[in-house]
């Protein structure tokens, strides 16, 4: 069993305290909490829907059915979105990843003439933007509108993220680390690869989540970007399509037909959306080894 | 390093790129600017000489169009599944049947129909909006108006290309297509009729003694609703007024006062400080403190919602749409198996010694302009399209399908869809509404009582036909009370710029008023009102009034 | 200059990659501020639009709603620092605490879960929980004998139910980083710290906290920055009409004034509006960061 970080090396010999068991149940409250609505939105989608409707579900499915789920896997399109938000994520996050490990090993170094300036320059862009018209003229101009490359490049860049391994770079790789491997004659890119990005595990494990549940989240974008190519729409798309437009009720059009979705179906499409990406953080957890520093100095 | 020195850095890089980025606006600019201002001549020129006969002046594009001609169409986007908006069956078609017959490309461009301004903001922008531009919204289609996007018309020129279409709509287009004197808009037509109704749980009422025929007056339903109460059965149904404000003419007086009709009656500002908003709001604060009415209406914000609370029984009145594929009958009694329903009267909310007036829609359903970029060929492109699509024959296609497949022909030559139908001709889940919607907003057939009789297919749900056609007598006889609003002739910039604010603002007054105690709601609504005339609406009505004094309304 | 390139060609090549990408895709459109100062009209451009200096800005002051949006955004940010800020510190540290490596996987996957959800969502669920007819807790607290609260619909008590759905929905998620950093500690600072006589608490205080400083310093400047920022779709998930006091917010203006209306440079100015004050409170924070002898942010 791997021992967290708060524990002796050496054999234990701790009392199961009070103060463990408090621990505990907070923690067991905490979760409980955050677990619940989840269940909730889980149970509409094996419920029947008029029972949803009227809002009778709480934490267990009311006329079990899993109707809903039978016409997503059966829906093509839906799939098909799934396939392009894959894609679209794992490039995302590839590219996120490099560019940020470029920008912030140089900012790190303390050494590094223009570091400063950089370090604003990449700042700066986390407050001002120019708005959505202008950002949608740029990407029409370079001829990515209905691509798959308007939503992998023009925010694969995220100066929070840069930021956070920057910092975490500048404080646990020490300067003398660095003086170590120039001694023996190694060059920038010789250390990034082989001493930096290793120690570094953790950090590079929690942004590349952060690119890709951020990627895998978000639809404003698309929502602009991704018009006539129905075949492109990524699934958090199509989500927003179902559970927000479809409760618009536009009074000066004539209504000869009922366009809203069974309740049902949009609580599926919910769990449907979220289950893929709730199963990356267990494989990033194995990144998260402690003492991933140990042996590389002795102070 | 100095902090100045990065500021002035930074800065610098950025003024850079944004002269990079100025500089293709530029030129998309330049490049727009000369298709701009040729219209504008030849519109204001041969609008002059139009006595003598229109058909030698326009070219004719009968045989085709001598280059091809790019026709871009805008269609709302509403993500149905697995329906492409800009390439299926019926795109296909129209580009074989009418494309290919003029040497016209046919373009549908998607438009989001929830962030539908945003959309033609960008695509405007962008220089890539298609040729026409549109909106259900008077105010917002003014709006567009008010940023130069559209093209100055010329009548004659549409009567030339679009006679079918021009016949139809003459009238409308004459009477509401124009803005500061000049030619702008032209529109879809819009079929006297609707389907908007209130539901009622018909159990709930014959429970306590009374009878649905009986609620002829406010007074009477409100007695109603304390039987109700007092038996354990529910509510009346409650809603967030929103966005389209049109809660008052129960209270209004009869017949109209036209000067104050065109200051106080409008959708985009709700009228909150005149005299029958006040008779509506005393009702409602009674309701509330007596508890008639679902305690928290103000949570009610989309339709789902207020379904929601009529499915779980806890209202008894649902205020709806009634279609045919609707879930709320089975839905109901999903939840209380012995629910019956039936229609609300049209006196049910209205007081004692007022008719149940009501909003005359404006004869047309979407209102259209050319966008500034269009060439005089794609413009012209646009009427025939409209022509062609203003065809009977192809209407009917478009709004049916294909004969046999999609539908049969009952004996009266109404067509009935088949169920489910899955084949390649697919209708999309609105029945294609928004292609054709350029010409009408509703299918229409050779005699009144045959398009009466196909709504009535639409409307009524399978077991409750009868509801439908007490809705449609309701509305019948409802009819000489309607009356629709004021339509200004001239730009009223007060209302757009206070317009989401009071809306916002509205929308806090109101609820505090009906929540107030009984006791103190003269107090509450005094203070309201003055809130609400400071924060912009006296702007409003100021230029209301002085527009209404020179006559420029209808 | 010649012998920094010299020295470090190698990081200025690496940077140049981000930069470039920067450059050509955040300020590229940078030059869309401008129409803070124009009358924008679609069809003449950004160039071609009416420049009208600071009389958009002067608009959008005078507006009753804007100074009631300014206090509640600057309220409600505060207020999530308070908290929303310092929850996820607190549950990484109790996290740390835990041993069963079991526990603490299938707790973390839990505590993200809120998350995923988006707000319409958490809207939709929140008030079907909390709402003072329905709601099913004020079920429960009815049949134990309790009286009905009004968690969403009273002033105070929705600025409070506000602030403890967004401890909820965020929390989870910040531990991530927070865990991230510890466990990069040296297992013998621990160690050291037990052969000195401290308790759990201590080596909490003395050892994991320290670890984590960095990011808490970095994390709180940035957050700094966001002060007159704010999640749209919170507090319109979140709000209703009978409790207006707080619900006003500039994000809510800039939807209201700029998307939903189409005034583009009414939109244009308000987001400069909030990015000066965003920068401005970081170079300050990030000063007095450096005072007090932290790295700063740059």
């Amino acid at each position: 069993m791997k021992a967290s970080a708060g524990t002796l090396a050496a054999p234990r010999r701790r009392r199961f305290d009070s103060w463990d068991v408090l621990i505990h149940l907070s923690l067991i409250i905490a979760s409980l909490a955050c677990l619940l609505p989840f269940l909730h939105v889980v149970s509409k989608s094996f419920s029947e829907d008029a029972y949803v409707i009227a809002n009778k579900v709480v934490l267990w499915p009311e006329g079990f059915t899993i109707e809903a789920y039978k016409k997503i896997f059966a829906d093509a399109s839906i799939l098909r979105s799934l396939y392009v938000s894959v894609v679209v994520t794992v490039l995302f996050t590839i590219l996120g990843m490099i560019l940020t490990i470029f920008a912030a090993y140089p900012l790190s170094r303390k050494t590094f003439k223009g570091r400063t300036v950089l370090t604003f320059i990449f700042l700066f862009t986390m407050y001002f933007q120019g708005g959505i018209i202008p950002d949608y003229m740029l990407i029409n101009n370079l001829g990515m509108l209905e691509t798959m490359w308007s939503l992998v490049l023009p925010l694969a860049f995220s100066a929070f993220n840069l930021l956070i391994m920057k910092s975490a770079l500048s404080s646990s790789i020490p300067d003398s680390l660095e003086e170590s491997a120039r001694i023996d004659g190694a060059g920038h890119f010789r250390i990034l690869w082989s001493i930096v990005l290793p120690l570094s595990k953790p950090i590079l494990a929690t942004l590349a989540l952060f690119f890709a549940v951020g990627r895998w989240n978000a639809y404003q974008d698309a929502l602009f970007y991704i018009k006539q190519n129905v075949d492109m729409r990524p699934l958090q798309l199509k989500l927003y399509y179902l559970v927000v437009a479809a409760s618009e009720s536009f009074q000066l059009e004539a209504t000869n037909v009922q366009l809203s979705n069974p309740e049902v179906l949009k609580a599926s499409c919910v769990v449907f959306a979220t289950v893929p990406i709730l199963l990356i953080y267990p494989f990033i957890q194995k990144y998260f080894v402690q003492g991933a520093m140990l042996g590389a100095v002795k102070e | 390093m100095s902090k100045k020195r990065i500021v002035s850095g930074a800065l610098a890089v950025a003024l850079g790129l944004t002269a990079l980025t100025a500089c293709s606006n530029n030129n998309n600019n330049s490049n727009a600017s000369p298709s701009a201002s040729s219209p504008s001549p030849s519109g204001s020129a041969s609008s002059s000489p139009s006595a003598s006969a229109s058909g030698g002046k326009y070219p004719d594009y009968s045989n085709g169009f001598p280059e091809k001609v790019t026709l871009e169409i805008p269609v709302y986007e509403r993500a149905f599944e697995g329906w492409n908006v800009s390439d299926n069956f019926y795109t296909r078609w129209v580009q074989k049947e009418f494309g290919d017959k003029y040497n016209i490309e046919v373009k549908y461009t998607p438009i989001t129909r929830t962030a539908e301004v945003q959309d033609y903001e960008q695509l405007l922008a962008s220089h890539k909006a298609p040729d026409i531009i549109f909106h259900y919204d008077m105010p917002q289609a003014l709006a567009y108006y008010g940023e130069d996007v559209m093209q100055e018309l010329d009548y004659d020129e549409i009567a030339n290309y679009a006679p079918t279409y021009w016949a139809n709509l003459k009238s409308t287009i004459e009477q509401y297509g124009s803005v500061d004197g000049k030619k702008v808009f032209f529109f879809a037509e819009r079929p006297v009729a609707d389907n908007n109704t209130t539901l009622i749980r018909k159990d709930w009422v014959e429970k306590v003694g009374m009878k649905v025929e009986d609620l002829t007056s406010l007074e009477k339903t409100n007695e109603m609703l304390v039987k109700w109460k007092e038996a354990g059965l529910g509510t009346l149904g409650g809603s967030l007024l929103q966005n389209n404000y049109n809660f008052t003419y129960a209270f209004r007086d009869w017949p109209v006062n036209e000067k104050e009709r065109a200051l106080y009656s409008d959708l985009a500002a709700a009228e909150l400080t005149w005299k029958p908003a006040e008779d509506y709001l005393r009702n409602l604060n009674y309701q509330y403190n007596n508890g008639l009415i679902d305690k928290e209406f103000y949570l009610r914000n989309d339709e789902g919602k207020i379904k929601a609370e009529f499915v779980a029984g806890k209202t008894g009145t649902f205020n709806t749409y009634l279609t045919s594929n609707t879930d709320v009958f089975a839905a109901t009694l999903a939840n209380d198996p012995k629910a019956e329903f039936d229609i609300l009267p049209p006196g049910a909310l209205v007081p004692e010694g007022k008719v149940p007036q009501g909003r005359a829609y404006w004869p047309f359903g979407l209102i259209m302009g050319i966008n500034y970029e269009s060439t005089p060929e794609e413009r012209a492109a646009v009427w025939m399209y409209l022509e062609w699509l203003s065809q009977p024959a192809n209407l009917f296609y478009f709004q049916n399908g294909v004969e046999g497949q999609n539908y049969t022909l009952d004996s009266e030559g109404i067509p009935v869809k088949a169920a489910d139908y899955a084949g390649e001709s697919k209708l999309s889940n609105n029945n294609n509404k928004d292609y054709w919607a350029l010409v009408s907003e509703m299918a229409e057939f050779d005699t009144p009582e045959k398009t009466r009789k196909a709504y009535l297919r639409n409307w009524a749900p399978p077991g409750y036909e009868d509801l439908a056609e007490k809705m449609v007598k309701y509305y019948d006889e409802t009819a000489q009370y309607r009356t629709p609003d004021a339509l200004f002739t001239v730009i009223l910039e007060k209302v757009p710029e206070y317009k989401a604010d009071l809306n916002a603002l509205f929308q806090e007054l109101y609820v505090k008023i009906a929540l107030a105690k009984e006791a103190d709601f003269d107090k509450v609504y005094e203070e309201a009102k003055k809130t609400y005339l400071d924060a912009g609406y006296q702007e409003i009505l100021d230029e209301k009034q002085k527009a209404i004094d020179a006559g420029q309304y209808k | 200059m010649a012998y920094y390139l010299r020295r470090d060609w190698q990081l200025y090549l690496l940077v140049s990659v981000p930069l470039l990408f920067v450059l050509l895709f955040k300020y590229g459109p940078m030059g869309g501020l401008v129409l803070a100062f124009k009358d924008y009209k679609i069809a003449r451009g950004f160039w071609g639009s009416e420049w009208v200096g600071f009389e958009v800005f002067q608009q959008i002051f005078d507006r009753p709603d804007f100074m009631r949006a300014v206090r509640n955004t600057l309220l409600l940010n505060s207020l999530d620092l308070v908290f929303s800020f310092t929850m996820p510190i607190v549950l990484a540290l109790l996290l740390n605490e835990v041993r069963s490596a079991k526990f603490k996987k299938v707790n973390q996957t839990l505590l993200y879960l809120p998350h995923f959800l988006s707000w319409v969502i958490i809207g939709a669920i929140m008030y079907q929980l909390l709402s003072e007819g329905n709601g099913v807790v004020n079920n429960v607290i009815e049949n134990l004998g309790g009286n009905r609260i009004p968690f969403l619909q009273d002033d105070s008590n929705w600025l409070i139910s506000y602030l403890a759905i967004g401890v909820w929905q965020s929390m989870g998620w910040g531990t991530i980083l927070y865990l991230a950093s510890i466990s990069s500690i040296n297992p013998e600072m621990y160690e050291a710290a037990t052969v000195d006589g401290a308790g759990r608490w201590r080596k909490a205080w003395n050892v994991t906290l320290p670890s984590i400083r960095v990011t808490i310093v970095t994390l709180l400047i940035l957050s700094l920055g966001r002060i007159m920022e704010g999640s749209f779709e919170r507090v319109y998930a979140l709000q209703n009409k009978a409790t207006t006091e707080f619900t006003t917010t500039i994000p809510v203006l800039v939807y209201r004034w700029g998307i939903e209306s189409g005034d583009f440079s009414r939109g244009a100015a308000l987001g400069l509006f909030q990015s000066v004050i965003g920068l401005v409170l970081v170079l300050a924070a990030n000063r007095i960061a450096k005072k007090l002898g932290d790295d700063g942010v740059f």
